[in-house]
Protein backbone atom coordinates (compact mmCIF):
# COMPACT_ATOMS: atom_id res chain seq x y z
CA UNK A 1 0.00 0.00 0.00
CA UNK A 2 2.46 2.21 0.86
CA UNK A 3 5.11 1.25 -1.33
CA UNK A 4 2.35 1.58 -4.48
CA UNK A 5 1.68 5.00 -3.05
CA UNK A 6 5.50 6.05 -2.97
CA UNK A 7 5.90 4.76 -6.56
CA UNK A 8 3.24 6.58 -8.00
CA UNK A 9 3.74 9.59 -5.93
CA UNK A 10 7.12 9.82 -6.44
CA UNK A 11 8.14 8.21 -9.94
CA UNK A 12 11.88 9.12 -10.24
CA UNK A 13 12.71 7.44 -7.15
CA UNK A 14 13.89 4.79 -6.74
CA UNK A 15 12.64 2.25 -3.93
CA UNK A 16 13.59 -0.56 -2.09
CA UNK A 17 10.92 -2.91 -0.10
CA UNK A 18 12.79 -3.13 3.38
CA UNK A 19 15.71 -1.00 4.59
CA UNK A 20 16.87 -0.63 8.33
CA UNK A 21 14.26 2.03 8.99
CA UNK A 22 11.00 0.71 6.54
CA UNK A 23 11.33 1.03 3.01
CA UNK A 24 14.05 3.19 1.23
CA UNK A 25 13.79 5.91 -0.93
CA UNK A 26 17.16 6.34 -3.38
CA UNK A 27 17.32 9.78 -4.91
CA UNK A 28 19.53 10.10 -7.97
CA UNK A 29 20.48 13.37 -6.68
CA UNK A 30 20.05 15.37 -3.62
CA UNK A 31 19.37 18.64 -5.32
CA UNK A 32 15.91 16.49 -5.99
CA UNK A 33 15.38 16.24 -2.24
CA UNK A 34 13.19 19.09 -1.16
CA UNK A 35 10.46 18.76 -4.33
CA UNK A 36 10.71 14.73 -2.96
CA UNK A 37 10.17 15.93 0.62
CA UNK A 38 7.96 18.00 -0.19
CA UNK A 39 5.56 15.42 -1.83
CA UNK A 40 6.03 13.25 0.94
CA UNK A 41 5.03 15.79 3.88
CA UNK A 42 2.52 17.26 2.26
CA UNK A 43 0.36 14.23 0.35
CA UNK A 44 -2.20 12.92 2.23
CA UNK A 45 -1.49 9.31 1.15
CA UNK A 46 1.80 9.51 2.32
CA UNK A 47 2.06 12.34 5.27
CA UNK A 48 5.97 11.67 6.39
CA UNK A 49 5.90 15.04 8.43
CA UNK A 50 8.24 14.76 11.02
CA UNK A 51 11.82 14.21 10.58
CA UNK A 52 13.45 12.50 13.10
CA UNK A 53 16.92 12.20 12.11
CA UNK A 54 18.96 13.54 9.51
CA UNK A 55 22.27 12.44 8.82
CA UNK A 56 25.20 12.07 6.54
CA UNK A 57 27.93 8.89 5.74
CA UNK A 58 30.96 9.07 4.45
CA UNK A 59 31.87 6.02 2.13
CA UNK A 60 35.56 7.66 0.94
CA UNK A 61 34.19 8.44 -2.36
CA UNK A 62 31.20 9.95 -2.36
CA UNK A 63 28.55 11.44 0.74
CA UNK A 64 25.12 10.05 1.31
CA UNK A 65 22.41 12.33 3.09
CA UNK A 66 20.59 10.79 4.74
CA UNK A 67 16.21 11.18 6.26
CA UNK A 68 14.77 9.14 8.63
CA UNK A 69 11.19 10.12 8.54
CA UNK A 70 8.21 9.21 10.15
CA UNK A 71 4.42 9.81 10.11
CA UNK A 72 2.92 12.17 12.66
CA UNK A 73 -0.08 9.91 12.99
CA UNK A 74 1.84 7.08 13.80
CA UNK A 75 5.06 6.70 14.17
CA UNK A 76 5.65 3.32 13.02
CA UNK A 77 5.30 3.98 9.91
CA UNK A 78 8.67 4.79 8.67
CA UNK A 79 10.82 5.62 5.66
CA UNK A 80 14.60 6.86 5.14
CA UNK A 81 15.05 8.50 2.29
CA UNK A 82 18.72 8.80 1.02
CA UNK A 83 20.47 11.12 -1.43
CA UNK A 84 24.44 10.69 -2.48
CA UNK A 85 26.76 14.43 -2.43
CA UNK A 86 29.24 14.54 -4.28
CA UNK A 87 32.25 14.91 -2.18
CA UNK A 88 34.89 17.89 -3.91
CA UNK A 89 32.40 20.89 -3.76
CA UNK A 90 29.38 19.26 -1.78
CA UNK A 91 26.04 21.12 -1.54
CA UNK A 92 22.78 20.24 -0.95
CA UNK A 93 19.63 22.59 -1.19
CA UNK A 94 18.40 23.05 2.24
CA UNK A 95 15.22 21.31 3.91
CA UNK A 96 14.69 24.01 6.99
CA UNK A 97 11.93 25.54 5.12
CA UNK A 98 9.93 22.28 5.25
CA UNK A 99 11.47 20.48 8.48
CA UNK A 100 11.58 23.28 11.73
CA UNK A 101 14.62 20.79 13.29
CA UNK A 102 15.94 20.63 9.82
CA UNK A 103 17.79 23.85 10.28
CA UNK A 104 19.84 22.62 13.83
CA UNK A 105 20.16 19.31 11.68
CA UNK A 106 21.47 20.70 8.85
CA UNK A 107 23.96 23.13 10.85
CA UNK A 108 25.44 20.22 12.32
CA UNK A 109 26.31 17.82 9.48
CA UNK A 110 27.96 21.18 8.16
CA UNK A 111 30.00 21.34 11.22
CA UNK A 112 30.79 17.48 10.94
CA UNK A 113 31.05 16.99 7.61
CA UNK A 114 31.24 20.47 6.05
CA UNK A 115 28.22 20.38 2.99
CA UNK A 116 26.80 23.49 2.27
CA UNK A 117 23.45 23.81 2.58
CA UNK A 118 21.58 26.39 -0.10
CA UNK A 119 19.39 28.59 1.02
CA UNK A 120 19.45 27.60 4.79
CA UNK A 121 18.84 31.05 6.61
CA UNK A 122 21.78 30.75 9.57
CA UNK A 123 24.36 27.99 8.45
CA UNK A 124 27.30 28.23 10.88
CA UNK A 125 29.25 25.93 13.26
CA UNK A 126 27.12 24.44 16.09
CA UNK A 127 28.77 22.33 18.01
CA UNK A 128 32.53 22.78 17.21
CA UNK A 129 33.97 26.38 17.77
CA UNK A 130 33.51 28.67 14.97
CA UNK A 131 37.45 28.80 14.35
CA UNK A 132 38.08 24.94 14.19
CA UNK A 133 39.56 23.67 10.99
CA UNK A 134 38.37 21.35 9.06
CA UNK A 135 35.10 18.58 9.29
CA UNK A 136 35.65 15.61 11.88
CA UNK A 137 33.74 13.03 10.93
CA UNK A 138 35.15 12.74 6.98
CA UNK A 139 37.00 9.68 6.57
CA UNK A 140 40.10 11.53 5.55
CA UNK A 141 40.10 14.30 8.13
CA UNK A 142 43.45 14.65 10.52
CA UNK A 143 44.59 16.74 13.62
CA UNK A 144 47.68 16.77 15.42
CA UNK A 145 46.15 15.96 18.45
CA UNK A 146 44.22 12.82 17.22
CA UNK A 147 45.45 10.05 19.01
CA UNK A 148 45.90 6.93 16.97
CA UNK A 149 44.51 3.73 18.93
CA UNK A 150 46.00 0.53 19.05
CA UNK A 151 43.86 -2.06 16.85
CA UNK A 152 41.31 -3.50 18.46
CA UNK B 1 25.60 64.71 30.78
CA UNK B 2 24.09 68.25 32.06
CA UNK B 3 22.15 67.71 34.42
CA UNK B 4 20.57 71.04 34.88
CA UNK B 5 19.54 71.45 31.24
CA UNK B 6 17.91 67.76 30.55
CA UNK B 7 14.88 68.37 28.47
CA UNK B 8 12.31 65.76 29.34
CA UNK B 9 9.58 67.94 27.67
CA UNK B 10 9.76 66.05 24.27
CA UNK B 11 9.58 62.52 22.88
CA UNK B 12 12.87 62.03 21.89
CA UNK B 13 14.42 62.10 24.90
CA UNK B 14 12.59 59.22 25.97
CA UNK B 15 14.86 56.50 23.70
CA UNK B 16 14.46 53.14 23.55
CA UNK B 17 16.72 49.97 22.26
CA UNK B 18 17.05 46.18 22.54
CA UNK B 19 19.43 44.99 24.67
CA UNK B 20 21.24 41.78 23.92
CA UNK B 21 21.53 39.57 27.45
CA UNK B 22 23.90 36.50 27.78
CA UNK B 23 22.55 34.27 29.87
CA UNK B 24 24.85 31.24 30.62
CA UNK B 25 26.94 29.13 30.05
CA UNK B 26 27.35 28.92 33.46
CA UNK B 27 23.86 29.68 35.10
CA UNK B 28 22.06 27.25 37.52
CA UNK B 29 19.42 27.06 35.27
CA UNK B 30 20.89 25.54 32.32
CA UNK B 31 22.16 22.45 34.18
CA UNK B 32 25.31 22.02 32.33
CA UNK B 33 27.29 24.63 29.84
CA UNK B 34 24.62 26.32 27.86
CA UNK B 35 24.60 29.83 26.65
CA UNK B 36 21.18 31.68 25.37
CA UNK B 37 22.05 34.94 23.47
CA UNK B 38 18.37 36.86 24.42
CA UNK B 39 17.46 40.36 22.64
CA UNK B 40 15.25 41.55 24.80
CA UNK B 41 12.91 44.51 24.81
CA UNK B 42 12.23 45.65 28.26
CA UNK B 43 11.34 42.55 29.74
CA UNK B 44 10.15 41.17 27.18
CA UNK B 45 12.42 38.64 24.61
CA UNK B 46 12.62 39.28 21.46
CA UNK B 47 14.55 36.54 20.04
CA UNK B 48 16.93 33.62 21.89
CA UNK B 49 19.67 31.65 20.26
CA UNK B 50 20.83 28.62 21.83
CA UNK B 51 24.97 28.15 21.88
CA UNK B 52 26.41 24.85 23.18
CA UNK B 53 28.55 22.28 22.70
CA UNK B 54 31.06 23.34 25.31
CA UNK B 55 30.36 19.35 26.72
CA UNK B 56 31.44 18.06 23.12
CA UNK B 57 33.39 14.98 23.38
CA UNK B 58 33.49 13.91 19.72
CA UNK B 59 31.04 10.47 20.81
CA UNK B 60 30.15 9.78 16.83
CA UNK B 61 33.97 10.11 15.74
CA UNK B 62 34.83 7.93 18.87
CA UNK B 63 32.85 5.21 17.82
CA UNK B 64 34.62 4.49 14.92
CA UNK B 65 37.66 3.45 16.40
CA UNK B 66 36.55 1.46 19.45
CA UNK B 67 34.91 -2.34 18.98
CA UNK B 68 30.99 -2.29 19.40
CA UNK B 69 31.30 -4.22 22.56
CA UNK B 70 34.18 -1.51 24.41
CA UNK B 71 31.48 1.00 23.12
CA UNK B 72 28.90 0.67 25.56
CA UNK B 73 30.25 1.97 28.39
CA UNK B 74 30.49 5.30 26.23
CA UNK B 75 27.42 5.46 25.54
CA UNK B 76 26.49 5.53 29.30
CA UNK B 77 27.68 8.82 28.89
CA UNK B 78 25.64 10.50 26.25
CA UNK B 79 22.31 11.23 28.62
CA UNK B 80 23.45 10.04 32.06
CA UNK B 81 20.58 10.40 33.89
CA UNK B 82 19.18 7.99 31.88
CA UNK B 83 22.19 5.70 30.70
CA UNK B 84 20.14 2.76 30.24
CA UNK B 85 18.13 3.61 27.66
CA UNK B 86 21.29 4.33 25.62
CA UNK B 87 23.07 1.00 26.51
CA UNK B 88 20.29 -0.50 25.53
CA UNK B 89 19.25 1.51 22.35
CA UNK B 90 23.02 0.97 21.38
CA UNK B 91 22.57 -2.99 21.85
CA UNK B 92 19.28 -3.23 19.99
CA UNK B 93 21.27 -1.48 16.88
CA UNK B 94 24.10 -4.06 17.03
CA UNK B 95 21.85 -7.28 17.51
CA UNK B 96 19.53 -6.10 14.56
CA UNK B 97 22.78 -5.80 12.83
CA UNK B 98 24.24 -9.34 13.89
CA UNK B 99 21.11 -11.33 14.25
CA UNK B 100 21.52 -11.50 17.94
CA UNK B 101 18.32 -13.02 20.13
CA UNK B 102 17.81 -11.68 23.16
CA UNK B 103 16.51 -14.00 26.01
CA UNK B 104 13.64 -13.54 27.66
CA UNK B 105 15.08 -12.58 31.25
CA UNK B 106 17.35 -10.73 29.77
CA UNK B 107 14.32 -8.08 28.20
CA UNK B 108 12.54 -8.49 31.62
CA UNK B 109 15.80 -7.56 33.21
CA UNK B 110 16.53 -4.45 30.41
CA UNK B 111 12.94 -3.14 31.12
CA UNK B 112 13.10 -3.39 35.27
CA UNK B 113 16.27 -1.12 34.72
CA UNK B 114 15.25 0.98 31.92
CA UNK B 115 11.91 1.96 33.96
CA UNK B 116 13.94 2.70 36.92
CA UNK B 117 16.49 4.74 35.77
CA UNK B 118 13.18 6.86 33.74
CA UNK B 119 12.18 7.57 37.40
CA UNK B 120 15.31 8.37 38.68
CA UNK B 121 16.06 10.52 35.96
CA UNK B 122 12.06 11.79 36.14
CA UNK B 123 12.85 12.66 39.96
CA UNK B 124 16.25 14.59 39.58
CA UNK B 125 14.10 16.79 36.90
CA UNK B 126 11.52 17.22 38.92
CA UNK B 127 14.05 18.92 41.93
CA UNK B 128 15.84 20.72 39.79
CA UNK B 129 12.26 22.43 38.13
CA UNK B 130 11.39 23.17 41.27
CA UNK B 131 14.80 24.56 42.43
CA UNK B 132 14.69 26.72 39.17
CA UNK B 133 11.38 28.61 40.04
CA UNK B 134 12.28 28.95 43.62
CA UNK B 135 11.00 26.24 45.58
CA UNK B 136 14.05 24.08 47.06
CA UNK B 137 12.34 21.71 49.48
CA UNK B 138 11.11 19.62 46.06
CA UNK B 139 14.82 18.95 45.49
CA UNK B 140 15.60 17.03 48.92
CA UNK B 141 12.53 15.09 48.67
CA UNK B 142 13.37 13.80 45.10
CA UNK B 143 17.01 13.37 45.92
CA UNK B 144 15.93 11.72 49.11
CA UNK B 145 13.99 8.58 46.97
CA UNK B 146 16.33 8.78 43.94
CA UNK B 147 19.14 7.63 46.85
CA UNK B 148 16.82 4.50 47.05
CA UNK B 149 16.81 3.81 43.48
CA UNK B 150 20.66 4.73 42.73
CA UNK B 151 20.98 2.18 45.61
CA UNK B 152 19.26 -0.65 43.61
CA UNK B 153 21.46 0.06 40.71
CA UNK B 154 24.36 -0.34 43.37
CA UNK B 155 23.52 -3.72 44.06
CA UNK B 156 22.87 -4.90 40.61
CA UNK B 157 25.85 -3.09 38.48
CA UNK B 158 28.12 -1.81 41.43
CA UNK B 159 27.34 1.72 40.32
CA UNK B 160 25.46 4.53 41.11
CA UNK B 161 25.68 6.45 37.39
CA UNK B 162 27.22 5.42 34.05
CA UNK B 163 25.95 1.86 35.02
CA UNK B 164 27.64 -0.48 31.94
CA UNK B 165 24.87 -2.97 32.61
CA UNK B 166 23.16 -4.12 29.27
CA UNK B 167 25.67 -6.37 26.76
CA UNK B 168 24.93 -7.37 22.97
CA UNK B 169 22.35 -10.23 23.89
CA UNK B 170 21.29 -9.57 26.83
CA UNK B 171 22.63 -8.14 30.34
CA UNK B 172 26.23 -8.56 32.47
CA UNK B 173 24.94 -9.80 35.48
CA UNK B 174 21.43 -11.50 37.01
CA UNK B 175 19.76 -10.08 39.87
CA UNK B 176 21.99 -10.65 43.25
CA UNK B 177 19.54 -12.39 46.30
CA UNK B 178 18.54 -9.41 48.28
CA UNK B 179 17.46 -6.91 44.89
CA UNK B 180 13.73 -8.17 44.75
CA UNK B 181 12.64 -7.83 48.62
CA UNK B 182 14.34 -4.37 48.51
CA UNK B 183 12.99 -2.59 45.19
CA UNK B 184 9.38 -4.11 46.29
CA UNK B 185 9.94 -2.09 49.13
CA UNK B 186 10.63 0.44 47.23
CA UNK B 187 7.77 0.31 44.78
CA UNK B 188 5.48 0.15 48.01
CA UNK B 189 7.10 3.56 49.54
CA UNK B 190 7.13 5.15 46.24
CA UNK B 191 3.45 4.47 45.49
CA UNK B 192 2.69 7.46 47.13
CA UNK B 193 5.40 9.89 46.63
CA UNK B 194 4.27 11.39 43.69
CA UNK B 195 1.16 12.55 45.58
CA UNK B 196 3.61 14.21 48.36
CA UNK B 197 5.54 15.74 44.96
CA UNK B 198 2.08 17.65 44.30
CA UNK B 199 1.00 18.99 47.63
CA UNK B 200 4.76 20.28 47.09
CA UNK B 201 4.38 21.72 44.03
CA UNK B 202 1.20 21.92 42.21
CA UNK B 203 -0.74 22.74 45.24
CA UNK B 204 1.43 26.07 45.43
CA UNK B 205 0.47 28.92 43.94
CA UNK B 206 3.27 30.50 42.98
CA UNK B 207 4.63 27.20 41.49
CA UNK B 208 1.22 27.12 39.59
CA UNK B 209 1.48 30.78 38.30
CA UNK B 210 4.87 30.42 36.81
CA UNK B 211 3.85 26.82 35.16
CA UNK B 212 0.58 27.72 33.56
CA UNK B 213 -0.19 29.29 30.91
CA UNK B 214 3.78 29.31 30.32
CA UNK B 215 5.62 28.30 27.13
CA UNK B 216 2.97 26.90 24.95
CA UNK B 217 3.95 24.29 22.43
CA UNK B 218 1.42 23.69 19.46
CA UNK B 219 1.23 19.75 18.63
CA UNK B 220 2.12 21.21 15.32
CA UNK B 221 5.19 22.94 16.28
CA UNK B 222 6.40 20.14 17.98
CA UNK B 223 5.93 17.58 15.20
CA UNK B 224 7.78 20.35 12.85
CA UNK B 225 10.79 20.25 15.24
CA UNK B 226 10.45 16.41 15.95
CA UNK B 227 10.17 16.84 19.76
CA UNK B 228 9.20 13.93 20.82
CA UNK B 229 8.93 12.27 24.70
CA UNK B 230 6.92 14.27 28.02
CA UNK B 231 7.06 17.25 26.02
CA UNK B 232 5.21 16.34 22.86
CA UNK B 233 3.13 13.69 25.36
CA UNK B 234 2.22 17.48 26.89
CA UNK B 235 1.19 18.63 24.41
CA UNK B 236 -1.54 16.68 23.90
CA UNK B 237 0.16 13.66 21.43
CA UNK B 238 -0.48 9.88 22.75
CA UNK B 239 2.37 8.72 21.26
CA UNK B 240 4.91 6.80 23.23
CA UNK B 241 7.18 4.34 21.35
CA UNK B 242 6.18 1.64 23.88
CA UNK B 243 2.88 1.26 22.97
CA UNK B 244 3.27 3.06 19.02
CA UNK B 245 6.20 1.58 18.05
CA UNK B 246 6.65 -1.46 20.67
CA UNK B 247 10.02 -2.89 21.33
CA UNK B 248 11.43 -5.43 23.58
CA UNK B 249 8.98 -7.09 26.01
CA UNK B 250 6.76 -3.63 26.58
CA UNK B 251 3.55 -5.21 25.27
CA UNK B 252 3.42 -7.86 28.02
CA UNK B 253 2.94 -4.78 30.40
CA UNK B 254 -0.26 -2.65 31.41
CA UNK B 255 0.85 1.05 31.90
CA UNK B 256 -0.98 4.22 30.33
CA UNK B 257 0.44 6.76 28.08
CA UNK B 258 0.48 9.91 30.12
CA UNK B 259 -1.12 12.83 28.06
CA UNK B 260 -2.15 16.35 29.07
CA UNK B 261 -3.35 18.55 26.23
CA UNK B 262 -3.00 22.19 27.47
CA UNK B 263 0.96 22.23 26.23
CA UNK B 264 1.99 24.35 28.45
CA UNK B 265 4.84 24.09 31.17
CA UNK B 266 2.44 22.57 33.79
CA UNK B 267 1.22 20.07 31.40
CA UNK B 268 4.55 19.11 30.66
CA UNK B 269 5.31 18.65 34.27
CA UNK B 270 2.09 16.98 35.12
CA UNK B 271 2.93 13.58 32.03
CA UNK B 272 6.13 13.50 33.90
CA UNK B 273 5.08 12.80 37.87
CA UNK B 274 2.45 10.46 36.49
CA UNK B 275 4.97 9.15 33.86
CA UNK B 276 7.16 8.62 37.33
CA UNK B 277 3.76 6.05 38.59
CA UNK B 278 3.35 3.87 35.71
CA UNK B 279 7.04 3.35 36.00
CA UNK B 280 6.90 2.06 38.97
CA UNK B 281 3.65 -0.38 37.98
CA UNK B 282 5.51 -1.19 35.39
CA UNK B 283 9.08 -2.47 37.57
CA UNK B 284 6.24 -3.80 40.51
CA UNK B 285 4.91 -5.84 36.78
CA UNK B 286 8.58 -7.24 36.25
CA UNK B 287 8.89 -8.44 39.24
CA UNK B 288 6.20 -10.55 39.68
CA UNK B 289 6.77 -12.05 36.37
CA UNK B 290 10.11 -12.15 35.90
CA UNK B 291 10.49 -15.45 33.50
CA UNK B 292 13.49 -17.96 34.58
CA UNK B 293 16.22 -18.77 32.23
CA UNK B 294 19.56 -17.53 31.01
CA UNK B 295 20.48 -14.05 30.82
CA UNK B 296 22.73 -13.26 27.66
CA UNK B 297 23.33 -15.53 24.27
CA UNK B 298 26.89 -15.94 23.77
CA UNK B 299 28.38 -13.65 21.33
CA UNK B 300 31.74 -14.18 20.43
CA UNK B 301 34.82 -11.80 22.21
CA UNK B 302 35.60 -10.20 19.03
CA UNK B 303 32.39 -9.58 17.42
CA UNK B 304 32.37 -9.30 13.59
CA UNK B 305 29.40 -7.47 12.38
CA UNK B 306 28.35 -8.68 8.63
CA UNK B 307 28.43 -5.31 6.39
CA UNK B 308 25.04 -3.12 6.53
CA UNK B 309 22.66 -0.89 8.83
CA UNK B 310 20.83 -0.61 11.29
CA UNK B 311 18.66 2.14 13.06
CA UNK B 312 16.86 1.38 16.68
CA UNK B 313 15.06 3.59 18.99
CA UNK B 314 14.20 3.72 22.27
CA UNK B 315 11.54 5.91 24.47
CA UNK B 316 14.06 7.33 26.07
CA UNK B 317 13.01 9.88 29.37
CA UNK B 318 13.19 12.63 27.21
CA UNK B 319 11.85 11.04 24.12
CA UNK B 320 13.23 9.19 21.20
CA UNK B 321 16.78 8.26 21.35
CA UNK B 322 18.00 6.42 17.93
CA UNK B 323 21.22 4.65 16.80
CA UNK B 324 21.84 4.84 13.25
CA UNK B 325 24.84 2.40 12.98
CA UNK B 326 26.69 1.28 9.56
CA UNK B 327 29.05 -1.62 9.66
CA UNK B 328 31.92 -2.17 6.91
CA UNK B 329 32.16 -5.81 7.92
CA UNK B 330 35.07 -5.09 10.55
CA UNK B 331 35.05 -5.04 13.98
CA UNK B 332 34.30 -1.26 14.47
CA UNK B 333 31.11 0.56 13.44
CA UNK B 334 31.99 2.67 10.26
CA UNK B 335 29.47 5.09 11.18
CA UNK B 336 27.72 5.75 14.19
CA UNK B 337 25.14 8.37 14.65
CA UNK B 338 23.40 9.19 17.75
CA UNK B 339 19.87 10.38 17.54
CA UNK B 340 19.00 12.40 20.89
CA UNK B 341 15.97 14.15 21.92
CA UNK B 342 17.21 16.96 23.61
CA UNK B 343 18.70 18.40 20.17
CA UNK B 344 15.23 18.14 18.42
CA UNK B 345 13.63 19.32 22.12
CA UNK B 346 16.05 22.64 22.37
CA UNK B 347 15.34 23.27 18.66
CA UNK B 348 12.04 24.52 19.44
CA UNK B 349 13.13 26.66 22.51
CA UNK B 350 13.71 29.99 20.40
CA UNK B 351 10.24 29.68 18.79
CA UNK B 352 8.54 29.28 22.28
CA UNK B 353 10.22 32.23 24.43
CA UNK B 354 9.39 34.76 21.61
CA UNK B 355 7.71 37.20 23.79
CA UNK B 356 7.79 36.18 26.85
CA UNK B 357 9.12 37.71 30.10
CA UNK B 358 12.67 36.98 31.23
CA UNK B 359 11.61 35.23 34.09
CA UNK B 360 9.93 32.71 32.17
CA UNK B 361 12.86 31.21 29.76
CA UNK B 362 13.96 29.52 33.10
CA UNK B 363 10.67 28.05 33.29
CA UNK B 364 10.13 27.22 30.00
CA UNK B 365 13.81 25.80 29.35
CA UNK B 366 13.10 23.45 32.91
CA UNK B 367 9.91 22.11 31.92
CA UNK B 368 12.02 21.22 28.28
CA UNK B 369 14.10 18.25 30.19
CA UNK B 370 17.06 19.01 27.97
CA UNK B 371 20.74 17.39 29.32
CA UNK B 372 23.57 19.06 27.93
CA UNK B 373 26.17 16.07 27.10
CA UNK B 374 23.17 14.50 25.28
CA UNK B 375 23.21 17.66 23.06
CA UNK B 376 26.69 17.91 22.67
CA UNK B 377 27.69 14.59 22.34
Amino acid sequence: MLLDNLRKKIPSAQIQAAGSFGPVLICSSATELPEVCRILKTDPDLGFDVLEDQTVVDTGTQFILILHLVNSRDISVRLTVKAPVERETPEVPTLSFLFGCADWYEREIYDMFGIKFTGHPDLCRILLPEEWQGYPLRKDYTDDKLLKRPGV
Amino acid sequence: MDLHNFKTDYPEALKTEEITLNMGPQHPSTHGALRLILRLDGERVVSARPDFGYVHRGLEKMAESLSYIQYIQITDRIDYLSSIMNEWSFCLAVEALAGIEVPKRAEYLRVLTGELCRISSHLVWLGAMGMDLGAFTPLTYTFRDREMVLELFDLLCGQRMTFNYIRIGGVVRDLPPEFTDQARVFIKYFEKMPDIYDQLLSDNPIFLMRMREVGYLSAAAAHSHAVTGPNLRGSGVAQDLRRSDPYSVYPEFDFQVVTHPEGDALARYRVRVEEMRQSARIVAQVLEGLPEGGIKTKVPRVLKIPPGEAYSRVESSRGIQGFYLVSDGSVKPARCRIRVPSFANLSVLPQMVKGVKVADVVAILGSLDIIIPEIDR
